[in-house]
């Protein structure tokens, strides 16, 4: 039996918020940022400071300090150029915050100012940052050939994410001389890494106690290294135990945001209505600094043309860096990619006629074929049954031509007397763990070690949202072991005890970390009764050499697994104030074995109403001056109240012994289906989200395409 | 100013500025563990408190108006059978709210049932929007609630 975490350990543990901690001569540490989207530092300096505060700035560095992740990296302290609105610079570092942020009157920055981009230049290549292509087939033979081509376009904005933990870092010297840091974060060792970077010590002399960072929407995989660098740095050049706070305002302000993107893609159609070819564009922002780049390329390359196998296709994908914040949640890295891919359907399917569901089972891979642009040569077998199922139980087929017919007989929305309304049906895949290679370099471990007493140890950095996984793995070790639920133990975390796991985030943790504690339960099972007590198993995660992903060649399984789910969408929309309520969601998902479909289904509907909210609602405005505004808090703009029943249906398979991830595939799947619902619901083909009332409006108002959509 | 009042049952005193947040207070001066604060507007109900018998956000609250008062966070449901309710009822419905918003989603359950052991639909969801985490969907948290309540119900006999 799986025990989730009871509520009162929850609700007793005290170290879970950095903000109560209080030590002897604490200080707190305030962050001086740029107020410049682009421009070089010429002078910074602090004149006339009240006693007892410091101000600390990139001299106080250790040489070549940075934050970095793969190729990509980001100065701890901008030193000479700033490029975003709210960059750090500077810190101050006292005993009283009210007194530090008065103190912020004597921070003096005299600026170069150059010009700022704002978001990616269209057809420039000014600010592109990487890129790559890829093609199969004869893309120009069948633009040649073809009869028609339609020209599909979706763009997405800067969003907010929410998550209800504003950053927060405490730090301090310890008695041996090492830098301690506690933090709110889903990437342990990462924190480890740049707080060495910043302070020019070894890792071995930083220890960082990580707090579970909980469901932040991928919000706190990188970003907390920043903070805890801000941390440490103040407490190493005070001595003293520091503390820094963001507040909402300035977390919103200064945080990551999920990054704009664009895609088009120009379609060839054959006299038979058939699609001879594709040529896919995506870009997207990722800011002054980006970070993942390599990563994003490869998974929106990968979903380019989502589930669908066509003659020839020609992708490419950039990365753009513009003088916006960075970009950092990554909840759905390729969901823009699933997103301009099944709008490409519904196009498809509206120019030739073709009944929306048909065209997508036509469009699967045939039996021997495989995805475009991979391998699973099961694709079809796989979501066939699940397309099929989720149109029965939301009774697709006759709604969507009902709601057709509606919308045929209106002229236009505005005219309409009431409620107008849409379906709208996608087919999306998760793929769990990093892509190709990449899990290499971030390698996850587990150690399982059984002690003399009969107690036994579970050490790893990963964990998850939820406390089931950690419940399971409990379970697991009792059933295999024969020993009681109360001598198993989830070893601390922290740098000393945990091995390095890469950055958590739900899928991985699901589905790697669960397949590691199996080997080192098998290994300890195996050798128990053989050599004495204690024993210690450690399993590292190795991609069978087979099945790496050639970028290049684009053969191979870009992911260690993927799971796929088929969602159906309805909206209810107002022609006179054109607010979009989502009415009901239904969502169909192929995850291999499933721990507890309880929890699973939850956390599938919570990810399905985040989701709902980030096409609908979130937006993150950039305001005057390149900053992002700070009225109007945008997280709080969830439906609640409003929020749709969500139906979730897991569908198992008995030869599938693993679990295979499901936190993101909502993030795909559901904003897919709700543009196509509304594009219904509304007359007009939406392609802008997170589509709001204004920016429907305007589509209502200046696009001609009136043709239904599938939408 | 001095500020005296009932903390978790115990009488306390601190001092303060008289528009200082009851929610900074209870955080950096009386460390109270359990205690949030976001947005420090009224809105995200992570600072949520039981003030006077009545659920509010703590942040609003200055501290001239908290002197002479009783306050409870949740450490005051600690080792109480109205907490080992709540505690079943989410654990009956599967719903396992996160570090930051445990201690506030908790307390609101106590203070929706306490006030009424078969809340009216119609105000639960107007009440349960009152913490606005998204580690959970509403819809869980609204069933949650239902089940901690139907737990106080069974406990309390009345059926």
């Amino acid at each position: 039996m799986i025990v989730s975490r009871p509520l009162r350990s929850l609700l007793r543990d005290k170290t879970l918020n950095p903000r109560t901690i209080r030590s002897p001569g604490m200080q707190f540490v305030f962050t001086i940022r740029s107020d410049r989207a682009h421009a070089r530092i010429i002078r910074l300096e602090a004149q006339g400071l009240p006693e007892g505060i410091v101000f600390i700035d990139a001299s106080a560095l250790a040489e070549g300090a940075a934050l970095r992740i793969e190729d990509d990296s980001m100065p701890i302290l901008a030193a000479e150029t700033v490029r975003y609105v709210g960059e750090p610079i500077g810190l101050l570092v006292g005993p009283d915050m009210d007194a530090l942020r008065e103190a912020v009157s004597c921070i003096r920055c005299t600026y170069e100012e150059f010009p700022a981009l704002l978001g990616p230049t269209s057809g420039s290549d000014e600010s592109l940052y990487q890129e790559v292509h890829r093609s199969c087939g004869d893309i120009e033979e069948a633009f040649g050939s073809a009869a028609d081509t339609i020209l599909t376009a979706v763009d997405t904005g800067l969003q907010e994410h929410f998550y209800a933990d504003p950053h927060s870092a405490f730090a301090r010297v310890a008695n041996d001389g090492c830098i301690e840091v506690t933090t709110a974060t889903q990437w342990l060792h990462h924190v480890q890494q740049t707080v060495s970077s910043a302070l020019g010590q070894t890792e071995k002399r930083v220890r960082v106690h990580g707090i579970d960072a909980g469901p932040t929407l991928e919000g706190k995989v990188w970003f907390p290294s920043l903070v805890a660098a801000h941390a440490a740095l103040a407490a190493s050049v005070t001595g003293l135990p520091c503390v820094l706070a963001y507040s909402r305002a300035e977390d919103l302000f200064s945080s990551p945001k999920r990054p704009a993107g664009s895609v088009r893609i120009r379609t060839a159609l054959l006299e038979d209505n058939s699609v001879a070819g594709a040529d896919v564009q995506i870009d997207y922002d990722g800011g002054a600094y980006p970070v993942f780049s390599a990563e994003m390329l490869q998974r929106l390359l990968v979903a380019a043309l989502g589930a669908y196998q066509i003659p020839a296709l020609r992708v490419s994908v950039r990365c753009h860096t513009t003088n916006t914040a960075p970009a950092g949640p990554f909840s759905g890295m390729d969901a823009l990619a699933w997103l301009g891919a099944e709008r490409w359907i519904g196009d498809v399917a509206v120019r030739t006629g073709t009944e929306p569901v048909e065209l997508r089972l036509r469009m699967l891979p045939k039996q021997d074929q495989t995805l475009m642009f991979n391998d699973f040569a099961d694709a079809r077998e796989q979501t066939a049954p699940l397309l099929k199922d989720v149109v029965e139980r939301s009774d697709f087929r006759r709604k969507f031509a009902a709601y057709e017919l509606q919308r045929k007989q209106r002229s236009n929305i505005v005219d309409h007397p009431g409620r107008t309304n849409g379906i709208g049906i996608s087919l999306t895949a998760q793929g769990s763990g990093f892509s190709g290679r990449r899990e290499d370099l971030y390698p996850s471990s587990v150690t399982l070690r059984l002690d003399q007493d009969g107690h036994a140890w579970i050490a790893t950095s990963a964990r998850a949202s939820t406390s089931v996984i950690h419940g399971y793995w409990v379970a697991r070790v009792c059933d295999v072991l024969g020993i009681d639920a109360d001598t198993v133990h989830i070893a601390g975390f922290d740098t000393d005890t945990a091995p390095p796991s890469g950055p958590n985030m739900i899928s991985r943790v699901t589905m790697i970390h669960t397949r590691l504690l199996e080997q080192c339960l098998q290994a300890v099972r195996k050798k128990r009764f053989q050599k004495p007590l204690p024993i210690e198993i450690t399993r590292s995660w190795r991609r069978a050499r087979k099945q790496v992903w050639d970028a290049d060649a684009c053969t191979g399984m870009p992911y260690p697994e993927r799971s796929w789910a088929a969602c159906v969408v309805e909206v209810e929309a107002d022609p006179i104030t054109f607010e979009a309520r989502v009415t009901s969601a239904h969502i169909v998902a192929y995850t291999g074995k499933v721990i507890d479909p309880k929890s699973a289904r939850n956390s599938l509907a919570t990810a399905a109403v985040h989701a709902i909210t980030w096409a609908g609602r979130e937006s993150a405005l950039v305001g005057p001056r390149a900053s992002i505004a700070r009225d109007g808090p945008v997280w709080f703009s969830s439906p609640f109240r409003n929020e749709p029943p969500v139906t979730v249906i897991l569908v198992e398979d008995g030869a599938q012994a693993n679990p295979l991830g499901l936190g993101e595939l909502a993030f795909s799947c559901v904003p897919a289906a709700y543009a196509s619902a509304l594009s219904q619901a509304l007359g007009v083909s939406v392609e802008r989200l997170p589509s709001t009332a204004g920016n429907q409006y305007l589509a209502a108002g200046t696009l001609t395409r009136s043709a239904g959509d599938d939408a | 100013m001095r500020v005296r009042f009932t903390l978790n049952g115990k009488a306390v005193q601190v001092d303060a500025e008289p528009e200082a947040r009851l929610s900074d207070v209870l955080m950096h001066h009386l460390e109270i563990a359990s205690m949030r604060q976001d947005c420090s507007e009224g809105r995200c109900g992570s600072c949520l408190v039981i003030f006077e018998g009545i659920i509010v956000s703590s942040c609003m609250i200055p501290m001239f108006r908290v002197l002479g008062t009783e306050v409870v966070t949740i450490e005051g449901l600690f080792g109480s059978r109205d907490l080992r309710d709540i505690e079943r009822g989410f654990q009956s419905t599967g719903f396992e709210p996160c570090r930051y918003c445990a201690a506030p989603k908790t307390l609101l359950t106590h203070a929706i049932i306490s006030e009424n052991t078969r809340p009216r639909e119609e105000e639960l969801e107007v009440q349960a929007q009152a913490v606005r985490c998204r580690c959970t969907s509403y819809q869980h948290f609204l069933e949650a609630i239902r089940n901690a309540a139907k737990q106080r119900r069974s406990r309390t006999r009345d059926i």
